[in-house]
């Protein structure tokens, strides 16, 4: 086999490889300290020596699949038969996969209404679709009155609650109870902490009355029936004997109660955990819990070293640890740390410097991929803006986003607006303004005053009947616009006329794709990404349907419209794009600081901006749930003050920067504008760190 | 520049059934990876019941080969929404297939390396007595295809040289057997000699190496306009749909069963 790793082994990374000498590993370190590169090693050992066996296999487990990277391109590099053997997943692809192929196991535990039905899996997605169901006429009677979230966020708290009492393992009865607990403040909280277990006990009823698994229901079944179960226990123990689990960290703990139960009946093991991190904290990451696997491994290794930072860098990583306040020469941290001589007043001017140094550091030889621009958050006119100027510069870029909105897609608007025109039954007419674009959408010709004209010219614009038939028109408009034009748009509104409001959406939309949009004058015609686009659409329809359609009550016309009204409520906003695409393109990466940390990969010039931020640090506000108070480190009982919300900032901050220094190979720019981007004079915490690392340096070498 | 078809691609009977249909919807399909609406003859209920009827009862046979009990397996085939299931079900459960022994994988995949190319098989069930390889193909048809037409899929290539291949020690004999839920009596069965298992080995090396010599231009569009009946790339290509028959819903629908698997 060809050895893949370029790099000489360390003695550490040795053993940890040696998966015959150390069969159960713990492996612990920093990031950028080669713990993927040993486990990659240890992998290709496996591969070579111990796979021979027709049912030997092998798990790699990541807590989120962008982590799986590395082990994936190792496998495709190897193209190896034996690497079929090798299945990477991430727990809740594991859960929802046994538990679809155990069905009857837990149909025979009788907790649904109709057990032998077939589940109905939800995302977070179509969940939130059915707390909407539970939680509107909660709102109608005035509950959760004091909040002030839109609904989706309000949707969302409430199943992160219900994702939390799973994932940290204790019932979801408790939820009011234990956050009320930990509440100092306004007793007023206490009362939407009831409206929440209301709503929250109410969604978990309809569930179980429904088929409906919610991810907090499949980690249930998992933990409660599978993991109990002798015959998915033997289906286990032959599936695999071998384990590499990497970033334990950024798991929630029930998985490392099924990987601390899973490793007495494995061959072999390996658990990787990186030291400071535990990014995903506010999605139930655990790090103590995911250090206690350390006790069911026979050989404990620690890795200190940093492969990838220069020294300079190094150096400000060791100032930043907690506690140490030695001071680094002048030098050493701008060399590490760079703050352009010149601060622009506004925002965009910043982004016009940025993109003018990446240039300038493209043109000096970096290769783009070498390049990220990070910021706590990234807001659509940021990615446009940066994007069109390094594009304007023939830059490639990249940009890392958790989810695109599927509404503001053109593409997406004139399909759906079409459908509402051609579904009354919806009762979800599209106003004026999306009637026309989609019209000039639809017919490219037809621009949009034209439109405009043709849909106002018979009579004022009517929303249940927004398309005038041609013969209607007065003559002055059918003199302005070209016979062709007008017999396009009558061949459309004929066409969408004629629709059978029980035709399923995603038939609509392929027939309305190929019979019509297609065609030659029409707006997709020869367009490949209006095709890709399209059968995206039509995927997260598709996605959308499948738990609502076992309903004998939801016809098609209901499920068509329900998608329709989800997506205008903005409840629906992912459009679903297959991981690897989102890593296939290559170019400067645009990313939320988060997003890039968790793809574990590094970079020799990271690009800081928005440093004024609070984003860098805070947690989000979440008024329904608390995440530290749910989780299995927290002493029920004990409150939740704002010292420590406060220490809780300053952990973060230091976790967030030791986690970008160490995944930096050349140097940070730190970027600053006096008005931030959302117009304000922001001075956060991190703006704080930079000004004291500075000033402490700029001491030191005066008193030196 | 980069390869067209990576070192790392996975040939199987779905894609290398795709080539031999149309080299240009293998191209688009499984190098450009474009997705595309599904052509307006594909969107009918009757095919979305087949394909989820099909699905269904593969999962009651592996979860029986798993070891889970036959009563509760039949209350969930009671409770699916189409039928036929029941029917099906019943019916696998009544012939010897059924029957549990050991040194038997559901739902297993293999691969192999052929002429430096990945290929693999995903077996419903593979059995191995001896030095005898068994595998077990499950059907659900509506309309019970001729032994000719099985003879030319690729499928009945890529399985039996795959089995044959991943052993140490080459098999005496390799079977394979096509059971359709619908027609219980009627098996189709093939016993492959090392003459056959030669020839197959020989037929799938060189599509594959057809298919890395081709530059983009030469995966050329099908010229037999029934191909495209039930293409999802129709309307890319602007090529008007005939009416599908038989044969071209029986390839649609196992190339559509390759993907879901
Ligand atoms: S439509 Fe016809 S020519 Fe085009 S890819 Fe499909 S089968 Fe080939």
């Amino acid at each position: 086999m060809n050895d893949l790793l370029s790099v000489k082994p360390e003695v550490g990374q040795e053993q940890a490889a040696d998966f015959v000498e150390h069969p159960h590993v713990f492996l612990c370190g920093p990031a950028s300290s080669g713990k993927t590169t040993a486990a990659l090693l240890r992998l290709q050992h496996i591969l070579s020596s111990d796979l021979e066996s027709y049912t030997s296999r092998a798990l790699i487990l990541v807590p989120q699949r962008s982590l799986a990277e590395p082990y994936q391109s190792m496998l495709r590099q190897l193209s190896l038969p034996v690497s079929q053997q090798v299945s990477v997943q991430t727990m809740s692809s594991l859960v929802r996969r046994m538990i679809n192929l155990f069905w009857p196991l837990i149909a025979s535990h009788q907790v649904f209404r109709y057990p032998f039905e077939q589940p109905r899996f939800l995302t977070l997605e179509t969940a939130q679709y059915y707390m909407a169901q539970i939680v509107d006429p909660l709102l109608d009677r005035g509950h959760f009155a004091t909040i002030t979230l839109t609904r989706n966020r309000l949707f969302s708290q409430l199943l992160d609650n219900l994702n939390k009492s799973a994932i940290v393992g204790f019932p979801h009865t408790e939820l009011a109870a234990r956050l009320s607990s930990a509440w100092t403040g306004d007793q007023a909280q206490l009362a939407v902490y009831r409206d929440v277990q209301t709503a929250v006990s109410a969604f978990r009823s309809l569930c179980l009355e429904n088929n409906l698994l919610d991810f907090s229901l499949q980690v249930e079944l998992f933990r409660d029936i599978l993991w109990q179960n002798a015959t998915f226990q033997k289906y286990l123990q032959t599936q695999y004997q071998h384990l590499i689990y990497d970033n334990a960290e950024e798991d929630p703990p029930y998985v490392h109660d099924f990987v601390g139960s899973l490793i007495p009946n494995l061959r072999t093991s390996l658990v990787i955990m990186d030291e400071g991190a535990g990014l995903r904290s506010f999605l139930g990451a655990d790090p103590k819990s995911a250090a206690a696997l350390a006790t069911k491994a026979l050989k404990q290794l620690h890795f200190d070293e940093n492969y990838v930072s220069t020294p300079a860098v190094n150096a400000v990583i060791d100032r930043t640890q907690s506690g140490n306040t030695q001071r680094l020469p002048f030098p050493l941290v701008s060399e590490a740390l760079i703050v352009p001589p010149n601060k622009p007043r506004f925002f965009p001017d910043l982004l016009h410097a940025v993109s003018q140094d990446i240039a300038d550091l493209i043109h000096n030889g970096t290769p783009p991929d070498q390049i990220v621009v990070l910021s706590p958050f990234l807001s659509d006119p940021l990615v446009f803006e940066l994007s069109r100027r390094l594009s304007k510069a023939g830059i490639p870029t990249q940009t890392l986003r958790p989810s695109l909105a599927l509404k503001s897609n053109p593409i997406i608007q004139t399909i759906l607006t079409l459908a509402a025109i051609s579904h009354p039954d919806w009762q979800q007419p599209p106003d004026l303004n999306q009637t026309q674009l989609a019209l000039s959408s639809a017919i490219p010709r037809l621009d949009h005053l034209r439109a405009r004209l043709l849909l106002e010219s018979s009579a004022p614009f009517l929303p249940e009947a927004p398309l005038p038939p041609v013969d209607n028109l007065q003559q002055t408009l059918k003199d302005r616009i070209s016979s062709d034009m007008l017999g396009q748009y009558e061949k459309l509104r004929l066409w969408l006329d004629f629709v059978d409001q029980d035709e399923p959406l995603d038939y609509f939309i392929s027939r309305l794709f190929s019979e019509l949009l297609t065609q030659p004058g029409y707006g997709f015609a020869g367009s490949q990404e209006a095709g890709e686009t399209t059968a995206r659409l039509i995927q997260s329809y598709q996605k959308f349907k499948s738990p609502l359609s076992i309903d004998p009550n939801a016809n098609a016309s209901f499920i068509g419209g329900e998608f329709y009204r989800s997506l205008s409520q903005g409840l629906l906003s992912a459009l679903f794009l297959p991981d690897e695409e989102l890593t296939k393109e290559t170019g400067v990466l645009i990313a939320p600081v988060l997003t890039f940390l968790m793809q574990n990969r590094t970079a020799k010039y990271q690009f800081w901006l928005n440093l004024g931020s609070k984003g860098w640090y805070e947690r989000l506000e979440q008024p329904l749930t608390h995440p530290y108070v749910l989780s299995r480190q927290w002493h029920q009982g004990t409150k939740w003050t704002t010292e420590d919300e406060l220490a809780l900032s300053r952990h973060n901050l230091e976790r967030t920067l030791l986690g970008l220094m160490r995944r930096c190979s050349g140097q940070i720019i730190l970027c600053n504008s006096e008005y931030s981007e959302t117009g304000a004079e922001d001075k956060g915490l991190l703006l704080t760190w930079a000004q004291n690392l500075f000033r402490s340096a700029i001491r030191e070498e005066q008193n030196g | 520049m980069t390869e067209l078809i990576p070192s790392g691609f996975v040939f199987h009977q779905s894609n290398l059934q795709t080539f031999l249909i149309c080299r240009y919807r293998f191209f688009l399909r499984y190098v450009q990876k474009m997705p595309w609406p599904a052509a307006v003859a594909a969107t009918s209920s009757q095919f979305e019941q087949d394909q989820a009827a099909g699905s269904y009862f593969h999962s009651l046979i592996h979860q029986h080969f798993l070891g889970i009990d036959r009563d509760t397996l039949c209350s969930c085939a009671q409770h699916f929404p189409d039928i036929r299931v029941r029917a099906w079900f019943d019916n696998f459960m009544n012939t010897p297939y059924a029957k549990i022994r050991p040194n038997q994988y559901p739902e297993h995949n293999q691969q192999i390396r052929l002429d430096g190319n990945l290929l693999l098989a995903k077996f419903d069930l593979i059995i191995f007595e001896g030095d005898t390889i068994q595998i077990f193909d499950w059907k659900t048809s509506r309309k019970l295809p001729k032994r000719q037409f099985l003879q030319s899929r690729i499928q009945t290539m890529v399985y039996p040289l795959v089995a044959a291949r991943a052993q140490a020690k080459p098999p005496a004999a390799v079977n394979m057997l096509y059971w359709e839920a619908g027609f219980p009596g009627q098996t189709i069965q093939f016993n492959f000699t090392q003459d056959d298992l030669q020839t197959a080995q020989l037929t799938l090396a060189s599509h594959m190496r057809t298919i890395r010599s081709l530059e983009p231009e030469q995966f050329e569009q099908t010229t037999d306009l029934q191909r495209c009946a039930l293409c999802e790339y129709q309307s890319f290509c602007n090529r008007n749909s005939p009416s599908w028959n038989e044969d071209s819903y029986y390839e649609w629908k196992s190339e559509v069963f390759g993907l879901i698997d």
